[in-house]
């Protein structure tokens, strides 16, 4: 056999070892590769700045804690630009962790934006079971589909920022940041179906199945994981967690990008020494 | 009765939206809106069963000291410990967000998921291989979308991006909206079988 | 040392505990793993108690007196009756209930969206004058729309012309697939990108977070 041949055949954890490395010395000696900012990112810092002063949109985080670095990120800049164009926020998740990870995305900003207040600003519905149908039940009423109270149980009255939002339809628009499902189709099912503006924030596995909503129009923007969320952070001039990850991104895809072409290879010497062997 | 009965449960419900959606009956509406209520309650209620079950497969592992019981008494220990915590601790208290959440659950579910990365190298690696036109096409495709999507391919060449961009909006888009389509159609007709009683799957078992 | 150190040390050596498994299993792989599947499984019975069924109960039923709602409550408790064998069959209701709505959600809901705009978005124009690349765009689209929708036919025999258009159908699936798998290496290496920033960061103070 070639000796080629063995390059299909590399010990597994010499991988693991190799992509352990690569990732670890970009994120401590970063190279500052540019970003390049693609048009889903840009369409949806162009709506977010086209929303006028004062409006309202309803923010879901529906993803758990893994998807931390691709959407909570995202989520983060997107919070920073609505904060600065005083944009009003109200949260929800249809995930179990959502509500967690709306008090530590309010927790941050709170620390970059001291004069937002809560309830006034922002309020955490926290997470609400049901999945589209608890959204089928916003639409008649929002305070009734999340039991009249916010995630810490105080009661929705005693809030300013839900004085003029009854329904779903009186929001500017739905951002939902989510790693499957319950998720944007959803959203877009029923939610999108009234005519309210969509915006989606989607990891990067279901970013394929997502790009025919906002070809069709279904959504107006979309957030492209850990990249979109980088590209997002570039754009309102704060590099983040997701900007510092881009360099350990990249040369990680690389050593990938090598191994399939070694092991291609090796299969490729394999195979010419068998039919080699073959032919003798 | 015992098969009646769930599929007249089924019946009406569906029928409910239906009726709601395509027609002007106010009744209907009505009964929808209720129904949404109806379902978020029922499924939070339900919402013990996956404990449950871990309990009761877990309780025997313990009780009948099988192996790895020690493993099984501290996924009881922790899943009881945090729902009693939980239920009877103050909303201000910040042990369950900060150290709860924050520091146990928050880092276990995000490395437990990290882990895929190492998998899903050692699968690239292992299973892409030129067996055929259709897989070198997926490989090629996979490989310039993995450095177009990362800044460094704008380095490799601005084409790469570009390329990746075309590839996301054009061929995957065309290929995802058949599937969307298809899946959508076999999602109607799935649910027409359900409320029509033609689907009976989910009664099989247990007389 | 402060309760913020002490979960931060938690936080990394638990992180650690999993990641010793691509070595090999051990048991402190294996107690972190059940810790994470007691604490997953518990903390959404408490969001779910916390966020739903307690203001359920305290101000609906009790304060509002909607006495209608304890309809559903039953029917969501009757899924427990499977474990007493002699009223299992109750079970069935609840299922049939969440079958009844989750089928008339599907009819009122996914069709517009997942089917009629999807289509009513590929008809373009296939010829655009003056812009040529716009032009190649939607003929490659439309091509590519209907040839994997004919991949799908299989209750008709695959020749001549639908044989062509189900394999150039799949060409394109092929392409669609490779990008999903370009896209989901890209999320599981972000995945592991948050970790490290935690342990290097948080953790051994290395870098800035």
């Amino acid at each position: 056999m070639h000796f080629l041949a063995g390059l299909q055949r590399i010990d597994r954890r010499i991988l693991y070892i190799l992509v352990a490395a690569v990732v670890i010395y970009a994120i401590v000696r970063p190279i500052g590769l540019p970003i390049r900012v693609n048009p889903q990112t840009q369409m949806t810092y162009n709506f977010i700045d086209s929303l006028p002063a004062g409006s309202t949109v309803v923010l879901l985080l529906d993803y758990d804690a893994s998807t931390i670095p691709e959407l909570q990120t995202g989520a983060l800049a997107m919070g920073r630009h609505m904060f600065a164009r005083g944009i009003k926020v109200i949260g929800a998740s249809m995930w179990p962790q959502g509500g967690n990870l709306l008090t530590l995305w309010w927790d941050q900003l709170k620390k970059e934006f001291p004069d937002k207040q809560y309830g006034v600003d922002f309020i955490n519905l926290g997470y609400k079971p049901g999945g589209q149908v608890w959204l089928e039940g916003t639409l008649s009423s929002i305070p009734a589909a999340v039991a009249g109270i916010d995630a810490f149980g105080a009661p929705l009255t005693q809030y300013p920022i839900m004085a003029n939002i009854r329904t779903a339809k009186d929001a500017a628009a739905w951002i939902d940041l989510a790693a499957g499902n319950p998720g944007v189709p959803e959203v877009v099912k029923v939610i999108g179906a009234q005519g309210v503006p969509i915006i989606a924030g989607v990891n990067a596995v279901s970013v394929p199945e997502n790009l025919p909503l906002l070809q069709s129009g279904l959504i107006k923007g979309l957030i492209m994981g850990m990249r979109g969320s980088a590209e997002y952070e570039k754009l309102t001039g704060v590099a983040g967690q997701a900007t510092a990850g881009m360099d350990a991104q990249s040369l990680a895809h690389v050593l990938l990008v090598i191994f399939i072409i070694l092991g291609n290879i090796g299969y490729l010497a394999a195979k010419g020494s068998d039919a080699g062997s073959k032919r003798r | 009765m015992r098969k009646e009965i769930p599929l007249l449960i089924t019946l009406v419900s569906g029928l409910v939206y239906v009726i709601a959606n395509f027609f002007n009956v106010p009744v209907a509406k009505a009964t929808k809106t209720e129904l949404d209520q109806w379902f978020l309650i029922a499924t939070a209620f339900a919402v013990l069963l996956g404990v449950v079950n871990l309990t009761i497969i877990h309780l025997n592992n313990v009780s009948g000291q099988k192996s790895g019981w020690v493993y099984s008494l501290i996924l009881l220990v922790s899943m009881w410990g945090i729902i009693i915590y939980g239920l009877f601790r103050t909303n201000q208290d910040p042990f369950y967000q900060n150290i709860l959440y924050n520091r146990m659950l928050n880092p276990l579910s995000a490395t437990m998921y990290s882990i895929l990365v190492f998998y899903i190298a050692s699968a690239a690696y292992r299973a892409f291989r030129i067996r055929s036109f259709e897989a070198t096409l997926l490989l090629v495709t996979a490989i310039v979308v993995m450095l177009g999507r990362a800044p460094i391919g704008d380095l490799i060449s601005p084409a790469l991006p570009a390329l990746t961009n075309w590839l996301q909006d054009i061929p995957n888009t065309a290929g995802m909206r058949g599937i969307m389509i298809g899946a959508t159609l076999g999602g109607v007709a799935t649910a027409l079988r359900v409320i029509a009683g033609i689907e009976r799957t989910y009664l099989s078992g247990g007389e | 040392m402060n309760l913020d150190t002490v979960g931060v040390w938690i936080a990394a050596l638990l992180t650690l505990a999993l990641y010793s498994f691509l070595w090999r299993e051990n048991p402190l792989y294996r107690l972190a793993e059940y810790l994470y599947v007691g604490l997953g499984a518990g903390h959404g019975v408490v969001v779910t108690v916390d966020n739903y069924i307690r203001p359920t109960i305290k101000t609906s039923l009790l304060q509002q007196g909607k006495w209608s709602y304890l309809i559903p409550i039953i029917i969501g408790l009757l899924i427990y009756t499977r474990y007493i064998r002699s009223v299992a069959y109750l079970a069935r209701w609840t299922i049939a209930f969440f079958l009844g709505v989750g089928a008339g959600i599907v009819l009122t809901r996914d069709f517009k969206p997942y089917f009629v705009t999807q289509l009513t978005a590929t008809f373009r124009s296939l010829w655009v004058p003056g812009k040529l690349s716009t032009s190649i765009n939607n003929l490659v689209l439309v091509i590519g729309v209907v040839t994997t929708l004919t991949y799908f036919f299989f209750t008709t025999k695959r020749v001549g012309l639908l044989d062509y258009s189900a394999r150039v159908g799949r060409w394109v699936m092929m392409i669609a697939f490779g990008a999903a798998f370009g896209n989901t290496v890209m999320a599981r290496v972000s995945l592991f990108l948050g970790r490290v920033q935690f342990l290097l960061g948080e953790w051994l103070h290395v870098i800035r977070t």
